[in-house]
């Protein structure tokens, strides 16, 4: 009798003081999906990143373009100009091949470990090693060997790489996954099994940054607490919650109710009809140097005809879909490399025309109907699907039949791998902003990234290879146009639009840097 | 009935009585007599058939196309020139709600009809040889059915891939169990009839006995069988559509169409997936209601 | 010692049932489309990458080896690892268990309470209009479907009237989880007296169970009042009857408990459906169970989540079957064939 009058007493009381209650330093993120699987150096899902951004420190950031100055009316990172993180300085050798970074010291992690060379040089072994990471991304950024790292003492560690690389530096700063881990944390984690504590770090964090972890429920939320003794400084957000809320409906009711400070990932459609106008909400139309492409298997019949390909690009109705599809939230994309990169020139010269389409068709040798092609999009993403239908209507407008093909994401990007596609809708968004090396990755037959249409051209090949070992500006941005006529010409892929980003969160939110990779770091972050 | 029985009453009872049992002994006269004294079932009827009329020559009769996109007209609300409104794309949703019907019709029907066919199949050898055939057929059964049906109709679509024939295929593979554990204790209780027995021992072969005798007189409880399930066809068949491992866009599916506008619901825009969820809902029930019907007909004891 | 001998056979019949779990859960993990390897090395893999990948997850080995090893692999209680998050498959899935547990137990006990005195109530009133309302409601109830009625709930009492709770999971937004004892939050919440979690816990669980509840309770109406029925036209409940008993004393006792013999096996089979966590539910409700983990490893391919969660699915739910089939048999000796 007792036992049950505390419950109800104690539910009584719950009741009473149930009302939400926010604690003042803490701030509130829903996002899309699940947030597990945190080692960094084998992370791939954007929540995931976005843990390990907040928790370790990478060698580098990039310098802030106040808010005032910037062209979108929130704070953007500089890319241009690198600042020092755990590194607090660097200088390159022997014309660029080799790279010193002066270690930052002083420096004490959560743990009460003090940061020196050897967090770094573990973490570029674990990357290297674990069966899961991708050595890829260190040999892109021009690291052949392991042994080509060297630590000179405590405080100073010395890369040494097979050419001067234009990424090198920018991918400390910019890739979650060049994240330095606590190294004498994780060491004690260690296993026969598993040498590099890689099923450790994958349910906890080593930390080394602004947060530490505080508590997790799986699937459903994660909590980072402020580490008063970082070396920049105390955060400036004392607690982080990320909520995990499928629903994108719902993710949008809980920004617009208050109840969260900011929602991830909210479509388009949903930005323009519930948010834009929304009391309380900001919303942040950010042009991106990511592109929405529709991709032609450029290796079978009939795509393999360029007519055809020509015929498909006056077919598409661009500015409808940018309307219709982007709610107005995307740019005309005009050349294989993205209007926000040097050396771009508007060289794309089809526009929406039917007529012309069929003419081609004609042309060809292919009459109404007689074509049928798969168009295959990642089944997670539903602006991909509306411009797949729209794309279906506008194709069979001319004359072409589209079978649309949902594909789950995995499947999707190993498909492309294997050439196992017909057509496909690509979103890309370069990893540097670097006009060779997204014609390089797009279009070099011999890429082994990114040349998903197997678009093959001797041509091409001659004029990127030389462009890449030009060292005259001018005859440099030559070439790199001509690249862009010829892939204008042959059409391997149809350039849609660059859709921009959508950033959306409470008026009250201040001190958010807009970073292209769209993490959020939360340590200068406050809420008025 | 409580009623104070009264002289009157007794006489009305009776002459009711002697009225029912006049209609009984006509052909059909059973089966009208439950439409008519249970209205459910006729309502079920109804439905279903409504339902069969609008799926065959509804879209015919449209003046809207139910996949072509109209971007201009999106997210309208029910008018006079689009009764159930529009959806994102601008489609109207009364045209893709009868079109759907087909699609899920077809789904429904075909899955059960093919199950119906298998099932009986499996469930009448099982019973007829017993023994080891029986223990190995009807393992096999217990095998399938002991994965939760969902889950196992959504791995398999997810193995197989999308599209009204896998659909298809995945349903009836899930509902094939049911049906053979029906027939099979149907066909159990048949065996020990003593036409049976004459037939076997003046030599019939096993395959004639199953198919003139066995079958035919199972034919009521497959039936009802049937019936009950195809409403649950429906249901799997939307519910892996609403998920996305169904029809391919853009096939107009009722649990796609509730899908596509779960977004919308919060924003306002409620009509987007009420009206196909309206349209399911009576699809089901209308089956459920007919196949309790069909049950009441069949069923024996409800003659007395 | 015959009844000893049904049980033994059925036990020793589940051996090649579970054997051709084990094989139709691998088979299908299999036939999901996609390279493993190439899946959890991620997109920026090179050959390289991915081929010291398949080695190290044995995919280069012939498949017998492969469903040998995953068979060995489970007796020692490794269920693989998600590629997605890195981490084991089983601590995952213990993770998801108590939500789906917790919501499906909630609901179908609800379910149970409401639903058997209304079968009974319709079988005693057979023809009445009680008996048809209850009829209607019970056919209307499993005729929703459930991934609609959830979210006309969420339409209606969320949206519009604001008395229920936004749609996000087993507790309120800002509310901490009470503290994990078992893991079900509301036996946590009361073991631990913390009212609030109690409160919004409870808050949180009204809407989806609502929608569990409605289509639970048909199915019950109606095999309990057709299991009713049938037992109240027996002729030993009529020479019950007629030697004078009280009606009710006749009722309850025996009819009740042959009547619940059916519902029993329904329940029983429906209670192990469940278990595997109600997907659609769970999916619109940001519910997360078991369910929703599934359709996040089935839509990502993560082939070893899905075997793991198919596999134990069809295990538990066959114990429970099993169990039932047995009881009925300790219960009805006629079944001992």
């Amino acid at each position: 009798m007792k036992r049950s009058a505390t419950v109800l007493l104690s539910l009584l009381v719950g009741l009473a003081l149930f009302a939400p209650m926010a604690l003042a330093g803490d701030f509130t993120v829903a996002v899309g999906a699940e947030l597990e699987g945190w080692d960094p150096h084998t992370a791939i899902f954007f929540q995931a990143n976005e843990i390990n951004w907040n928790t370790y420190d990478r060698l580098l950031t990039f310098e802030t373009i106040p808010a005032d100055e910037s062209p979108y009316g929130v704070a953007m990172i500089d890319s241009t100009k690198l600042k020092g993180m755990l590194a607090e300085s660097w200088e390159l050798q022997e014309d660029g091949k080799v790279v010193v970074f002066h270690l930052r010291e002083g420096v004490i992690f959560p743990s009460g470990n003090e940061f020196t060379s050897e967090d770094v040089r573990y973490s570029i072994e674990r990357k290297w090693e674990i069966p899961t990471a991708s050595r890829w991304i260190l040999n892109v950024m021009g690291l052949s060997t392991l042994d080509n790292m060297v630590v000179v003492d405590d405080y100073t560690i010395k890369f040494i790489l097979d050419s001067p690389n234009a990424i090198f530096l920018p991918g400390w700063a910019f890739l979650s996954t060049m994240s330095i881990v606590d190294a004498a944390e994780l060491k004690k984690h260690v296993t026969a099994d598993d040498p590099y504590g890689h099923d450790y770090l994958n349910l906890n964090i080593a930390p080394t940054g602004p947060y530490v972890l505080e508590s997790y429920v799986p699937g459903s939320e994660v909590i980072l607490k402020a580490y008063e003794g970082y070396w920049d400084g105390v955060p400036k957000t004392d607690r982080i919650i990320y909520k995990v809320v499928p629903e994108e409906s719902n993710r949008v009711l809980l920004l617009k109710s208050g109840d969260v400070d900011m929602s991830y990932f909210i479509s388009a459609e949903q930005v323009s009809s519930q948010l834009m106008d929304a009391p309380g909400v900001d919303v942040f139309s950010i042009p991106t140097a990511g592109s929405q492409y529709f991709n032609l298997q450029t290796t079978r019949e009939p795509l393999y005809n360029v007519l055809v390909r020509r015929a498909i690009a006056y077919a598409v109705p661009y500015d409808d879909l940018i309307e219709n599809v982007m709610y107005g939230f995307a740019s005309r994309a005009t050349s294989p490399v993205p209007t926000l990169t040097a050396y771009h020139k508007d060289v794309y010269p089809y526009d929406y025309n039917p007529t012309m389409a069929r003419d081609l068709l004609a042309q060809a040798g292919y009459g109404p109907g007689e074509i049928t092609l798969t168009l295959s999009y990642r089944l997670d993403n539903p602006d991909e699907e509306a411009l797949a239908i729209y794309l279906k209507d506008a194709l069979e407008d001319v004359g072409i039949n589209v079978v649309i093909d949902k594909v789950a994401s995995t499947r999707f990007s190993e498909m492309r791998g294997a050439q196992d596609y017909e057509t496909s809708l690509l979103f890309w968004i370069p990893y540097v902003n670097n006009p060779i090396y997204q014609l390089s990755y797009g279009y070099h037959s011999a890429s082994g990234c990114c040349n998903y249409g197997r678009y093959s051209s001797a041509t091409f090949d001659a004029m990127l290879d030389a462009a890449k070992a030009e060292t005259d500006p001018v005859k440099q941005e030559g070439l790199v146009n001509a690249m862009q006529e010829l892939i204008a010409g042959e059409v391997p892929i149809i350039l849609l639009y660059h859709p921009n980003r959508q950033i959306t969160m409470r008026d009250n939110v201040e001190g958010y840097v807009y970073w292209t990779n769209f993490l959020v770091r939360y340590d200068a972050i406050t809420k008025n | 009935m409580r009623k104070r029985k009264s002289a009157e009453g007794i006489e009305r009872l009776t002459a009711q009585a002697n009225r029912f049992a006049e209609i009984t002994k006509r052909r059909f006269g059973f089966a009208y007599l439950v439409f008519r004294l249970n209205p459910a079932s006729l309502l079920g009827l109804i439905i279903v058939v409504a339902i069969f009329l609008s799926a065959l020559f509804g879209p015919l009769a449209l003046p809207y196309s139910p996949n072509k996109t109209n971007a201009p007209e999106r997210f309208e609300g029910p008018s006079s020139t689009h009764f159930f409104g529009t959806d994102k794309y601008g489609r109207d949703i009364f045209t893709r709600v009868l079109s759907a019907a087909r699609v899920d019709l077809l789904i429904a029907l075909g899955s059960i009809g093919l199950a119906f066919l298998i099932g009986t199949a499996i469930g009448a050898l099982a019973a007829y040889f017993g023994k080891a055939v029986d223990a190995v057929l009807m393992r096999i059964m217990d095998m399938i059915k002991s994965f939760p049906q969902f889950i196992l109709a959504m791995a398999l679509v997810a193995a197989l891939g999308p599209g009204v024939r896998n659909l298809i295929i995945v349903i009836t593979v899930i509902m094939v169990p049911s049906f053979a554990r029906m027939i099979r204790s149907r066909v159990l209780s048949l065996r020990e009839m003593p036409y049976v027995d004459a037939a076997r021992t003046s030599g019939v072969p096993w395959w004639k006995i199953i198919t003139a005798y066995l079958i035919p007189n199972s034919l009521g409880t497959m039936v009802v069988t049937a019936a009950l399930n195809v409403s649950y066809a429906m249901l799997d068949a939307a519910g892996l559509s609403y998920l996305g491992l169904g029809v391919r866009p853009p096939q107009a599916e009722w649990g796609t169409m509730i899908s596509e506008g779960t977004s919308q619901l919060l924003s306002g825009r409620w009509w987007i997936s009420v009206f196909p969820g309206v349209a399911l809902f009576l699809a089901v029930l209308g089956f459920n209601l007919l196949a309790d019907g069909l049950r009441d007909i069949i069923d024996p004891r409800m003659r007395r | 010692m015959r009844l000893l001998f049904f049980v033994i056979r059925r036990l020793l019949q589940l051996i090649p049932v579970l054997i051709g779990v084990s094989i139709i859960t691998f088979a299908t993990a299999r036939l999901l489309p996609g390279n493993a390897a190439i899946m959890a090395a991620g997109p920026l893999a090179s050959p390289e990458d991915i081929a010291r990948l398949e080695t190290h997850m044995k995919l280069d080995r012939p498949v017998w080896e492969q469903y040998f090893s995953y068979v060995n692999d489970i007796f020692h209680g490794d269920f693989g690892k998600s590629w997605r998050t890195g981490r084991p498959v089983l601590t995952e899935l213990m993770e998801h268990f108590p939500a789906s547990f917790e919501l499906v137990t909630f609901s179908l006990f609800i379910a149970i309470l409401i639903g058997v005195p209304l079968g009974v109530v319709a079988a005693i009133r057979q023809g009445s209009r009680t008996d048809q309302l209850l009829r209607a409601l019970s056919v209307g109830g499993i005729s929703i479907p459930v991934f609609w009625s959830g979210l006309v709930a969420i339409f209606v009492f969320y949206y519009i009237l604001k008395i229920a709770p936004a749609p996000i999971g087993r507790i309120g937004f800002s509310v901490r989880p009470p503290t994990h004892i078992t893991g079900f939050y509301v036996l946590d919440s009361i073991l631990t007296l913390n009212g609030q979690a109690l409160a919004s816990s409870l808050y949180q669980m009204a809407l989806p169970s609502l929608t569990l509840i409605i289509a639970m309770m048909s199915p019950i109406v109606r095999i309990t009042r057709s299991s009713m029925l049938d037992v109240l036209n027996e002729d030993y409940i009529r020479s019950a009857k007629a030697s004078g008993l009280k009606r009710r004393v006749v009722l309850y006792r025996d009819a009740l408990k042959n009547a619940l013999l059916p519902v029993i096996t329904l329940i029983g089979g429906y209670y192990g459906y469940s278990l595997g966590g109600e997907v659609l539910v769970e999916q619109i409700f940001s519910w997360p169970g078991m369910g929703r983990y599934s359709v996040e490893a089935i839509f990502n391919l993560d082939y070893a989540p899905v075997q793991a969660f198919v596999m134990l699915t069809a295990v538990l739910y066959v114990a429970i079957y099993t169990i039932v089939d047995v009881l009925y048999a300790v219960i009805d000796p006629r079944i001992r064939y």
